[in-house]
This record gives structure tokens, sequence and C-alpha cells, in this order.
């Protein structure tokens, strides 16, 4: 089945057609939420709580053909409000404790990016990707990980084009800025 | 492809496999298994009314925001109609009631007469009747003041109702001259007796003032000055008695002794 017939079929409530459309992009899901959070258990939590809400608003979809993106949208709009809570919740704790958070040591990365497994690769730009500025890192996730173009991006973001085109620079120079002792 | 494309290739190429490589610490059949678990449980889609074609959503809006204001035109219209009829009926009832017991001249010139009649009987006295719409008669005579008009009389009407819906007015007429006191009881409840003292008072301009006093036998009194007319009665006195409330209204007008 095409993607149109399942977005047809799971708004008539068939549960199975929807299942069929979360095995297309669930993963993507999973890993936007990774990447924009940093914590596998909230990823986990954002990832099924974004299917739940399609599928009770699957209504709304107005765009067939956009499942995808407006999956991403709601992620965007779940990561969003969680990173908030986790920011002040990781204020509150770091007042309580009087003590700042432990530096991780990134010495041990400074080998040769060649000679890095791809897991390790992955830990150190996860790492990197951290450090930005919220709206920076997603569309970096969206468009240079992700895949998405720069329209869809914007879409999801709810921004202009070209607000996502200058923050997708700005990742881009962050990386490379970053990256280029392993480059 | 000048260098710098090449390093951002080179960047997204990297980016990319390393996000290939996230994967959940378990696996992503067990990821998997959990959001179709959450799904499960979860009750169909709601179907909002952004789904619907717009303009059905739109037409449907307009019929309901018409049928409100309609429902809302015609209980105004239906308080309006229903406030001038009722208003209507209530002012009838209200002049209805106010004109009736006023004087006629059969009466007027029936208590001159009576009066003259009395008069007579005590001289140099100056007397004063009251005379009931039942069988409540008084005669008296006050000595203490005379009168600066004795060639005026000052017929008074007093309308006596109990403040509840079955009760029906009694009135009371009382010929005096001007300035003259007439102590005297009416009836107002099943047992209860008023002793009232009325003093009506003749003005240079021909307007009757009355002076009133009225006091049931259990204690409770009441007193006032008012003008009173020929034409519609005027609030006296309200005072309870037998646990009723008690209104006496008058009318009033003078006349030449005859």
């Amino acid at each position: 089945m095409d993607e149109l017939s399942l977005v047809g079929a799971s708004r008539a409530g068939d549960k199975s057609a929807f299942g069929l459309l979360i095995d297309r992009c669930y993963k993507d899901v999973y890993r936007l939420a990774y990447q924009y959070t940093g914590s596998h258990h909230e990823a986990d939590d954002v990832c099924q709580e974004t299917f739940l809400r399609a599928f009770d608003s699957i209504g709304k979809l107005r765009d067939d053909s956009c499942f995808k993106a407006w999956v991403f949208m709601i992620a965007s709009n779940l990561l969003r409000k969680r990173v908030k809570q986790i920011k002040r919740e990781r204020k509150l704790a770091a007042r309580a404790q009087g003590a700042a958070a432990a530096e991780v040591a990134e010495d041990k990365y400074r080998e040769p990016f060649e000679t890095l497994s791809a897991k390790e690769k992955a830990i150190i730009i996860h790492k990197e990707l951290q450090k930005m500025p919220d709206r920076v890192r997603l569309a970096a996730i969206l468009i240079l990980m992700e895949g998405l173009a720069q329209k869809d991006a914007a879409g999801i973001m709810n921004c202009s084009e070209a607000s996502v085109c200058r923050q997708l620079n700005t990742a881009r120079e962050w990386l490379r800025a970053r990256l280029r002792d392993l480059i | 492809m000048n260098t710098n494309e090449k390093k951002h290739k080179a960047v997204d190429a990297i980016l990319k496999d390393a996000h290939r490589q996230i994967e959940p610490p378990d696996s992503w059949e067990a990821l998997r298994a959990r959001i179709g678990r959450r799904m499960e449980s979860t009750r169909l889609p709601c179907v909002p009314a952004a789904q619907l074609d717009r303009r059905i959503a739109f037409w449907r809006r307009t019929a309901f925001a018409m049928a409100a204001c309609l429902l809302v035109t015609t209980g105004l219209l239906i308080y309006v109609i229903g406030f001038a009829q009722g208003g209507k009926a209530f002012r009838q009832r209200q002049t209805a009631t106010v004109n009736q017991g006023l004087f006629s001249q059969a009466e007027l010139s029936r208590l001159s007469k009576t009066f003259s009649n009395v008069r007579q009987l005590f001289g140099r006295q100056l007397p004063w009747i009251m005379v009931g719409s039942g069988t409540d008669a008084e005669i008296g005579v006050d000595q203490m003041v005379r009168p600066a008009k004795t060639g005026k009389i000052i017929i008074v009407r007093l309308a006596v109702n109990l403040e509840k819906e079955s009760a029906t007015r009694r009135y009371f007429d009382v010929v005096t001259f001007p300035s003259q006191k007439a102590n005297f009881q009416l009836p107002v409840a099943d047992a209860s007796v008023m002793d009232v003292s009325l003093r009506p008072i003749l003005k240079n301009d021909g307007i009757i003032a009355v002076e009133i006093n009225a006091k049931v036998g259990g204690g409770s009194e009441s007193q006032s000055i008012a003008t009173v007319v020929d034409d519609r009665f005027t609030s006296l006195v309200r005072l309870r008695a037998d646990g009723e409330w008690v209104n006496i209204d008058g009318i009033g007008q003078s006349m030449s002794d005859i």
C-alpha cells in the first residue's frame, strides 16, 4: 500500500494501516529525538508520544503526501517543550546540589577520525550537537542528517526558509570548527 | 567543486553516517513493540471540524450563528411584547383600582345633607360624622378647636385594605369642619379594631391636608400628614394588624356647609 492510502485508512481508524506508517518513520523520529534531547530515555518517550498524537489528530493532516514531515513537526513541538523542561529541571538540580555538572573529558576523542569506529564518531558528533543552540541543532538534524528540504524544515520549525538557511550555515560552521582536527 | 563545498560535503556525509548509527539501547524491535503497546491502548482518532470540507464547516457555523441570532431576537420580541401587554394590563388594573371608590356626586350630596342634619342636633357644638360602607358609623364632637372656616366642610374618604390578594377594600367617609379632629374606630382584621385620629386641614389655596394617627389594639401605630385630592387615593399610613399589613389611603374634598 502506498502512503496516501495508508493515511486514508488510518484516518478511518485502521490501526494496522497506521502501524505500517509507524514502521516507515519511527526510526527517523527516534534519531531526531535523541539528537535533540541527548537522552535515549527522553527520545523513547517522545517517540511514543509523537505517534500517539499523530494517530489522535490524523484528521488534521491536510496534505496526505506529507505524513513524515507532519510527524516530524509533532515531534519537534514535543521536543522543544521537553528540552525546556529538562533545562529547567537541570538548573534546579544544579542549584540544589550547589555544584555544576561535571565536564566530560574529551581528550580521548583526540585521535585521528578515520581510526574511530562509526559508533565512536556518532558519539563525538552527538556531543558537539548538544552544544549547539536549540534551533540551530534542529535545523542541522532535519536537513543535514534526515535529508529534508529546507522548505520542509521551515514548515516543521515554523519559520522562513531564509531563517532555516542561516541556521544551517551556522550549524555547518560550528561543526567544521569543532571537527577540523578530526576531518 | 571548491574546497569549501568539499568540506561541507565531507561534514554532511559524516553527520549522516553518524546519524544512522543511532539506535535505542535495547533494539529497534523493542522500541517498535513499545510504540505498538501504547497504540493498542489508545482510542480511535477523533475527526475534527478542520477535517471537514471548509465550505461545509463555514456554512454550518453561519447557520448556527444565524439560528442563535434568531433565537435571541425572538426571545427579545416575546419579552418586549409580553412586557408591553403585561404593563398595559397592569396599568389598566391599577387605574381601575385607583379610580375605584372615588366620590360620586350623589354620595357627596348625601353626606353633606346628613352632616347638616347632625349639626342641627348639636346646636353650637361642632360635630363630626364617620359613615362606613357597612354598618359602621360614629358621631362625635370636638370642642377643643374652633374651626376657622365654619362655612366649609371637608369630606374625607378612607380606603382600608389588607395586603393580601383576597382582601377587599372597605371605605369610611368622615365629614368634619376644617381643622376639626375626629376620633373613631375602624374594624381592620377579623378581631382587631384600629383607633384613628383624623384632622383634615383646609389650606388657603384650597388644598386639603390630612393629619392622621392610627393605632391597632396590639400596639402597632403610625402617623402622617399628607395632602389628598379628590380624583386619586393617596397613601396615608401603613401598619400591622393581626400579622397582616394594613394600608389606609385617602381622598378628600371640601364643600360648602349647607
